[in-house]
């Protein structure tokens, strides 16, 4: 089965809602679905977590620019070796409302959330997607930009 | 003096005036930037200067509406500013009372019995000899009437008294042992990547009238400044107000060194303890609160007078940790927190931190 059909296949099952997991090479991808159908996904959370750790400081230079599939451009907000992570968020210039995307990186997992800000904090959001913008992101989540070691 | 009283109400005026736009003030970095080592100037755009007004004299130079017709003669439009800055200066310490009765602060109490001791020269005593600059004028004059009534001398008639060498008395100072009232206050900040300038900006705005309102309370007050990002060190002030690094957040590596530098320097029994740490709330892991509240819990708070934690948001809203520390210890008197929307809540957010009077 190829990676594209694992995803469909994946989305398939959870059209009313629920967690779609996919097993690639090398990675293993959780993704919190709120709704699909044959064309669109309605997401909560997606988790990618590799079979290595990320190189935090490549991921920091390479994602901004290979990561186009969500509503906003990202920007690095914290790029932390010392710790393994790092956390990359919508760039403020592209945001349209109280809402941003938040990428979170902690040593082999990768985490994309939507959060909206509101006067008591920040509250997990919903986005959509196309399947085809979703496959895009996987694939760009599963490489930071390193060479293999 | 009529000069000291017209003074005084032009300072009451003045004060006022500060006192209504103290939001204003204390929202914007002006003043801070404006201190100087003991003076802050403050620029007061409206203040109304006092001009001479004409009585009714029955001659004199008229002025009217005048009678005409036409286009009339003027001057172009003139290149200065059209409004006159008045700049009044204050003590830091005036402006921190100006503080305290706007939000209606109450006195700050020091916690038990200092053991700590300082010594005062205190001008309670009266001696023989001295400089003339401390005579003391009724001492001297008693001293020389009660001569002058021993020795018959003296004439009801015409009470004149001259005192003479030995009448002279002076002002002089007593060593006085008291209990020194000393406070350290421990600033710490979150300058990671998240903390842009704006938030640091807002830092350094609340710094300074919360530094103002405790040193307004205490002879001896030190302070030291922490910054960090995964990693904590000590700066001095400048360094602490310009940093920005680009690391993540872990917000235990603060308090873990505010802790050390505490245990070494501050012994709790001697020093009230002010640790105030500001962040955005972003905290790297659920597993460095947990640490966090911990060495809050076991050394900080316990320690101190009150932990005080502002919680600035970034563009990106508010994050997590106030809403940990709040769900922790809600049942805390001493720990006491504080969010900060923007720059116009600034105000609210001191009057939220010193509103305990610790």
């Amino acid at each position: 089965m190829t990676p594209r059909d694992a995803i469909d296949l994946a989305l398939d099952g959870v059209r009313a809602g629920g967690t779609a997991q996919i097993e690639g090479a090398g990675t293993q991808t959780e993704i919190e679905v709120v709704e699909s159908d044959r064309l669109g996904v309605k997401v909560r959370r997606i988790r990618v977590e590799r079979d290595r750790a990320y190189d935090v400081e490549a991921l920091g230079d390479r994602w901004p620019k290979t990561v186009r599939q969500l509503p906003d451009r990202l920007k690095p907000v914290e790029i932390e070796p010392r710790l393994g992570g790092a956390t990359l968020r919508s760039d403020p210039e592209d945001r349209v409302d109280d809402t941003f995307m938040e990428v979170e990186v902690r040593d082999r997992a990768a985490e994309v959330q939507r959060q909206r800000t509101t006067p008591a904090g920040r509250e997990a959001s919903d986005w959509s997607m196309t399947r085809e913008q979703l496959r895009g992101l996987l694939d760009a989540l599963s490489e930071d930009g390193a060479e293999e070691p | 003096m009529r000069i000291d009283r017209d003074l005084g109400r032009f300072r009451d005026i003045v004060r006022g005036k500060v006192r209504r736009d103290l939001r204003k003030h204390m929202s914007s970095n002006e003043l801070v930037g404006k201190q100087g080592k003991k003076l802050v100037s403050i620029p007061l755009p409206q203040i109304g200067i006092p001009r001479l007004r004409y009585g009714d004299n029955k001659k004199g130079v008229g002025q009217g509406d005048g009678q005409g017709e036409g286009p009339g003669q003027g001057q172009e439009a003139g290149d200065a500013p059209g409004e006159h800055l008045l700049e009044v200066e204050f003590t830091v310490q005036e402006l921190a009372e100006i503080m305290g009765e706007e939000l209606e602060l109450p006195r700050i109490e020091p916690k038990g019995e200092s053991q700590a001791q300082t010594t005062k020269n205190i001008y309670k005593g009266i001696a023989k000899t001295g400089p003339e600059s401390l005579r003391h004028f009724k001492r001297t004059y008693r001293q020389a009437l009660r001569r002058t009534i021993a020795s018959g001398t003296f004439n009801p008639e015409r009470p004149v008294i001259v005192p003479i060498k030995e009448d002279k008395r002076y002002r002089t100072f007593v060593p006085e042992t008291r209990p020194r009232s000393a406070a350290v206050i421990l600033y710490m900040m979150d300058v990671s990547g998240s903390m842009g300038q704006e938030q640091k900006e807002i830092v350094r705005a609340q710094a300074f009238w919360l530094d103002a309102w405790i040193r307004l309370h205490y002879e001896d007050v030190e302070t030291r400044f922490i910054i960090h990002d995964a990693a904590a060190r000590e700066v001095d002030r400048d360094t602490f107000f310009r940093t920005r690094e680009s690391g993540g957040t872990l917000i235990s590596s603060a308090y873990k060194l505010a802790i050390e530098i505490l245990e070494k320097e501050y012994p709790r029994e001697a020093w009230n303890i002010y640790p105030f740490h500001f962040s955005d709330g972003d905290n790297w892991s659920k597993s460095d609160t947990q640490l966090c509240i911990q060495l809050l819990r076991d050394k900080l708070i316990p320690w101190s007078n009150q932990f005080s934690y502002a919680q600035v948001d970034s563009q990106y809203g508010s994050g997590q940790f106030i809403k940990d520390l709040e769900g922790t210890f809600v049942e805390e008197d001493k720990v006491v927190t504080s969010r900060v929307p923007s720059r116009d809540a600034i105000m609210d957010s001191i009057k939220t931190l010193l509103a305990a009077g610790r």
